[in-house]
């Protein structure tokens, strides 16, 4: 299975600096890039995920993503909070709690890992929804569905809604993310 | 027992090509966009910018700060990415009370929240909410 590598960078929406970068950036990855997406061995996550690339020209709006499940261990929370430089107090009184941003990131990796994403994607907008705090060492499980999706002037706007659920299946974080994607 | 704070605390944070590698390492996410400067000046960035998601981190911190587990248990972020972040600027994340809800079992604060660079510029603007199981004093 051949994969484009995706990169995504977040931008002014509809902007042209936003869309000259884009169609610069498309030019630079002539030849996309064969990768091939396995269980992926990121420093927050040893996850079990179905890799089934999907095809964003085809998306229609409740179409389910392929489920990610991940772990975020103790060491690797503590390198995410070293990045974030993240000193809420909170964090060194529990140990144990892991920022919800970390588990939204992870999540969101997961997701443009396994959409079909051409060169040029842009992140736009982030919704996210804390309802209970997560521990680590807990397995994880992420829904997504495709929420929105429009083309025009020659751009794909798709919203993604995830939901990530504890073991118990005890909802932890949802969201939604808006990218905007070039047609190809 | 939370304070309701009117104004969050503020958060400055320098981003640095370090801090965007060890993010990268963290996250998984390494689009060369945010680590190779010779691929960054090819594209209309020029150089390297830091990823959305840690410039999100900061204003989640910034709750964290203000409400603890309130924030991780009941909070809420809607955001837009309108700018990048450069290597080597330093963002300050700010967040002003809009309004209070009285809901069935909690209160509702509305916060609007913004990230700027040193010049001035919204990299991020949106709106957080927080629900706090009790009545709080508000903080003048």
């Amino acid at each position: 299975m051949r994969v484009h590598r995706v990169y995504v960078t977040a931008l002014p929406c509809g902007s042209q600096l936003a869309l000259q970068t884009l169609q610069e950036t498309i030019s630079l990855n002539r030849s996309p890039q064969a990768a091939i997406i396995s269980a992926d061995q990121t420093t927050l996550d040893r996850s079990d995920q179905t890799q089934l690339a999907v095809n964003i020209s085809t998306l229609t709006v409740g179409q389910s993503l392929p489920l990610a499940t991940f772990t975020l261990s103790r060491e690797a929370v503590a390198l995410y909070r070293e990045a974030t430089g993240d000193s809420a107090s909170l964090y060194q009184r529990e140990t144990a709690l892991v920022p919800p941003t970390a588990i939204a990131a992870l999540a969101i990796k997961h997701l443009l890992d396994s959409m079909n994403l051409p060169h040029g994607t842009i992140h736009v907008g982030q919704e996210l929804s804390l309802q209970r705090a997560t521990a680590t060492d807990q397995k994880l499980v992420c829904h997504a569905q495709i929420a929105q999706s429009a083309e025009k002037r020659g751009w794909h706007f798709v919203s993604v809604s995830f939901q990530i659920h504890d073991r118990d299946e005890t909802p932890t974080v949802s969201g939604l993310s808006s990218l905007l994607i070039p047609a190809e | 027992m939370a304070v309701i704070n009117r104004d969050l605390p503020i958060l400055k944070k320098c981003v640095t090509q370090e801090q965007v590698v060890r993010y990268a390492e963290a996250s998984g996410d390494h689009n060369p966009i945010h680590l190779d400067p010779n691929f960054a000046a090819k594209t209309t960035f020029g150089r390297p910018i830091a990823h959305g998601m840690l410039v999100l981190a900061f204003i989640s911190e910034m709750l964290t700060h203000a409400y603890g587990r309130a924030w991780l248990e009941g909070g809420s972020l809607k955001v837009r990415f309108k700018a990048p972040v450069y290597i080597g600027q330093t963002v300050t994340a700010s967040g002003a009370l809009k309004s209070e809800v009285e809901t069935v079992n909690s209160r509702r604060l509305i916060y609007r929240v913004t990230c700027r660079t040193q010049e001035g510029n919204e990299v991020i603007t949106g709106e957080a909410t927080v629900d706090l199981p009790e009545k709080e004093k508000t903080k003048a």
